[in-house]
């Protein structure tokens, strides 16, 4: 698999494929696009392609004989090979988790989890009789290989990019969409994402006990867009190569940091994983219907589930522990505060998401104490702690701070998208394109560009 | 006309996107063996268009290759003219305080009377050998075998130490010993990013002054504005040649080869390391210059990165060790307090195994206290 934000992606890869896809008639497009996956995925290492290629018909033959929507019901053949599907699938997502957990050298393929996520959630859907069609070879293996959902999700339905009726749009307008989304995500990724990730690593060069505390809470709000600018970006790729293709546009970040709330936060952030728990994980068990108690056990089993698919070190525990805890608060305790005083919720996601993503930064759990200590300095002092380190970030930092807080408002997001088709904008948008062609070449020909010391 | 009017219209961006690389691809492309002839094009991979990026990036730009060669000729034959016309301006400078070579007798008399004054501490010389204890010895590592031999140089290389004139060939030598704070305060820290760390979390701000900057090496260090900060004074942008020129003093203490690490092979950073001593040399005569190993980096990144690892580094400190005297250029070697037994540096001093954590900067201070040569105190 090669990486969207390269260069054998962005002027090979990409536009021959692209030549390709629109020269072959309809029809046959999906094999197009098959292959052109299966090539995606080779050009990173054949192990990834030959496994995804296997559970892709493994899949196919069990999905074929889970789906009962045209026999009036599910009957216990149906069952079976649902939870043969679900065993397989879930158990090859566990398997790979604690290999890569235990040994470092186990690498998990890049987007293997949302390969598995995708096909459970398709069995689950045979299963449940809201796939009406049964699906034929050519849609289910386009659809669980199609290279422009990968790394990073959007994790894709059956349903909702146009698979249950064959809708595909192309056109000009599409077309042009996607390639601004594409360009728009490409700069999220390039200019202000990967820029940001150095600030965590000056942060870790110095060591977390010897950071002052305006430095450390810039560190967290820092590290933040960071993963936000990252996430973002790469889905809004991955969202604009597929309305170039003629899918629906898959929203999968609606500007989290402006939610009123932790719940509503991740209701909007890396959406189609939320709602991918929520209808197959919480809604199964109940959700909220059974009583606050059942309730409560619910969202914690989301919250250790989403946690563990993480990572299986503590860290990533505790932030799924405080994010459950977070949401059962916001829900039982002061919803009605929050409803009648919105800036309370707001408030809540940006105090305590940043202070989340300080946990899931820190594997180790003794440093993340002592990046806490730091953050609120009453609980222990630093150690040869310099106080001009924050202004010395500031000064370097600042441009790609102040963008990404800005793009964290939707107002100006909506402006761009809004303005999209103008020729200002176009034009900003090919210097954008350009300024990151430049970037990538210069780290692809010098890795170590980003870690001059 | 209409049809690409259609075009524009419906497809603006990839229009633009497309108008934009034309060119770009072109002077790429037929520049692949001229301007651009350094870069490597790999076309299944790489487009043309990388190499304009690379170039700028090197500042070489596009429009160079339509500089016909008679002008490069004469522009060549400026920068020459400019070049004799500052070396004679340097020279002018060094005779302004007497000329390099009387002003190295000086420095030789003055170590001369100073052995009288401290014999127990100096060892008469005048052979190639440099006796034990003057100097450090180079620290060893663990070889974990991932190391691209582009990044060395054959182990039989020899290093040319005859630098008569610029290092002391004969004399004295003394040996490391122990000094106070108060010995850097004439001293001068040049180096990269660590050297930065060492000014803003050792103990010795304040004290000496600094000339360093993150991602400086041997290669681009004089071509490029360091930051300058003496006695906690509010520091400036300036040159290695400037602060040279500018300011006299009794110490340079040189910390450079982190950022080499990935660029060329272990002779020519030896020789632009030598380069720049004898720059040095020129411009602060009575100095005493202490090459300082480049620190090892952590057992994780030493045996899983091709070109950061300790075999590289101990073969570059092997390198430049050789350029020390023992005289009047010392080579010190703080990895020993630093590093596990395996030569590879502690993973508690570092948060990224290349630098040491804002704690761990006192256990430099300790080595550049306990291996200082004590001449004339």
């Amino acid at each position: 698999m090669i990486l969207f934000n390269s260069l054998t992606f962005l002027f090979r890869f990409l536009p021959i494929f692209l030549f390709i896809y629109f020269l072959t008639p309809a029809r046959f497009r999906e094999v197009v696009l098959f292959f052109g996956s299966i090539i995606f995925y080779a050009m990173g290492g054949l192990r990834m392609a030959m496994g995804l290629t296997a559970l892709t018909i493994i899949n196919y033959i069990l999905g074929q004989m889970v789906f009962s929507a045209d026999k009036g019901g599910v009957k216990p053949a149906n069952k079976r090979a649902f939870y043969a599907a679900i065993a397989i699938d879930a158990g090859s997502l566990i398997l790979f988790k604690v290999l890569s957990g235990l040994n470092n050298k186990v690498v998990l393929p890049l987007g293997f989890s949302f390969y598995l996520f995708k096909m459970i959630s398709y069995q689950a859907d045979l299963f449940r009789g809201e796939i009406t069609r049964r699906p034929d070879i050519i849609d289910t293996v386009v659809y669980f290989t199609m290279f422009p959902q990968v790394t990073q999700g959007p994790i894709m339905r059956w349903n909702n990019v146009g698979f249950e009726k064959r809708e595909r749009t192309v056109s000009a307008k599409a077309f042009n969409d996607g390639l601004f989304f594409f360009v728009l995500g490409l700069g999220m990724k390039v200019l202000l994402a990967d820029p940001l990730s150095m600030l965590w690593f000056e942060i870790e060069k110095i060591g977390f006990e010897s950071i002052s505390t305006p430095l450390a809470w810039m560190g967290a709000i820092g590290f933040s867009l960071r993963l936000y600018m990252d996430f973002w970006g790469y889905s809004l790729m991955a969202a604009g190569i597929g309305m170039m293709l003629g899918f629906h546009f898959v929203v999968n970040f609606v500007h989290p940091y402006w939610a009123c709330g932790i719940a509503e936060f991740y209701r909007k952030w890396h959406a189609t994983l939320g709602a991918w728990f929520r209808d197959y994980v919480y809604i199964p068990l109940g959700g909220s219907r059974k009583g606050n108690l059942r309730t409560i056990l619910n969202l914690l089993v989301v919250w250790m589930l989403t946690a563990l698919w993480h990572g299986i070190t503590p860290n990533y525990l505790i932030w799924g522990g405080v994010l459950a805890i977070l949401i059962i608060w916001e829900k039982f305790v002061v919803d009605g505060i929050i409803s009648s005083f919105p800036i309370i919720g707001h408030l809540h996601v940006w105090l305590f998401i940043p202070l989340t993503w300080v946990i899931f930064a820190i594997p180790d759990l003794k440093e993340l104490r002592i990046y806490f200590e730091r953050l609120f300095p009453f609980f222990g002092n630093g150690v040869n702690v310099n106080t001009g380190d924050f202004m010395k970030q500031v000064l370097v930092y600042w441009p790609f701070l102040l963008v990404s807080l800005l793009l964290c408002t939707p107002h100006w997001y909506r402006l761009i998208v809004r303005n999209r088709k103008k020729l200002p904008v176009i034009l900003i948008l090919a210097a954008v394109f350009w300024i990151c062609v430049y970037r990538i070449t210069i780290s692809e020909s010098n890795p170590f560009m980003y870690f001059s010391f | 006309m209409k049809f690409l009017q259609m075009l524009w219209r419906r497809y603006t961006l990839l229009c633009v996107l497309i108008i934009t690389s034309l060119p770009l691809m072109i002077i790429g492309w037929t520049g692949r063996s001229g301007l651009y002839s350094e870069y490597e094009l790999t076309p299944l991979t790489k487009p043309a268009l990388a190499l304009v990026m690379e170039g700028i990036h090197d500042g070489v730009y596009p429009w160079q290759s339509l500089i016909g060669p008679e002008e490069e000729v004469e522009e060549a034959d400026e920068a020459a003219t400019e070049e004799i016309a500052e070396a004679s301006a340097a020279e002018a400078v060094t005779s302004e305080s007497g000329n390099p070579a009387a002003g190295y007798a000086e420095a030789e008399d003055s170590a001369v009377e100073v052995v009288e004054a401290i014999p127990a501490n100096a060892i008469r010389g005048g052979t190639d050998t440099i006796p034990e204890g003057v100097c450090n010895p180079v620290m060893q590592a663990e070889d974990y075998d991932v190391v691209n031999v582009a990044f060395l140089s054959p182990d039989d290389t020899e290093y040319n130490t005859d630098t008569e004139g610029i290092f002391a060939k004969n004399g004295i030598y003394f040996k490391l010993g122990s000094v106070d704070p108060t010995y850097f305060s004439d001293a001068l820290f040049i180096g990269d990013s660590r050297t930065v760390g060492l000014c803003e979390y050792g103990s010795l701000k304040g004290n000496a002054a600094f000339l360093a900057k993150e991602s400086i090496n041997v290669y681009n260090i004089l071509d490029k504005e360091l930051w300058f900060t003496d006695n906690d004074e509010e520091g400036w942008d300036a040159t290695v040649e400037d602060t040279l020129k500018d300011r006299s003093f009794g110490k340079i203490y040189v910390a450079l080869g982190v950022n080499e690490l990935g660029i060329g092979n272990t002779y020519m950073y030896y020789e632009k390391y030598r380069e720049l001593l004898e720059l040095i040399r020129e411009y602060q005569p009575d100095a005493l210059i202490y090459i300082q190993a480049i620190m090892h980096v952590s057992e994780e990144k030493s045996s899983s990165d091709s070109c950061r690892n300790n075999t590289v580094i101990c073969q570059r400190n092997y390198a430049i060790s050789t350029l020390a005297n023992g005289r009047d250029i010392y080579y010190i070697d703080m990895n020993p307090y630093v590093c596990d037994a395996y030569g590879d540096l502690l993973p508690e001093l570092s948060g990224d195994g290349i630098h040491l954590k804002a704690s761990a900067y006192e256990r430099w201070d300790r080595s550049l206290m306990e291996n200082a040569a004590v001449i004339g105190e």
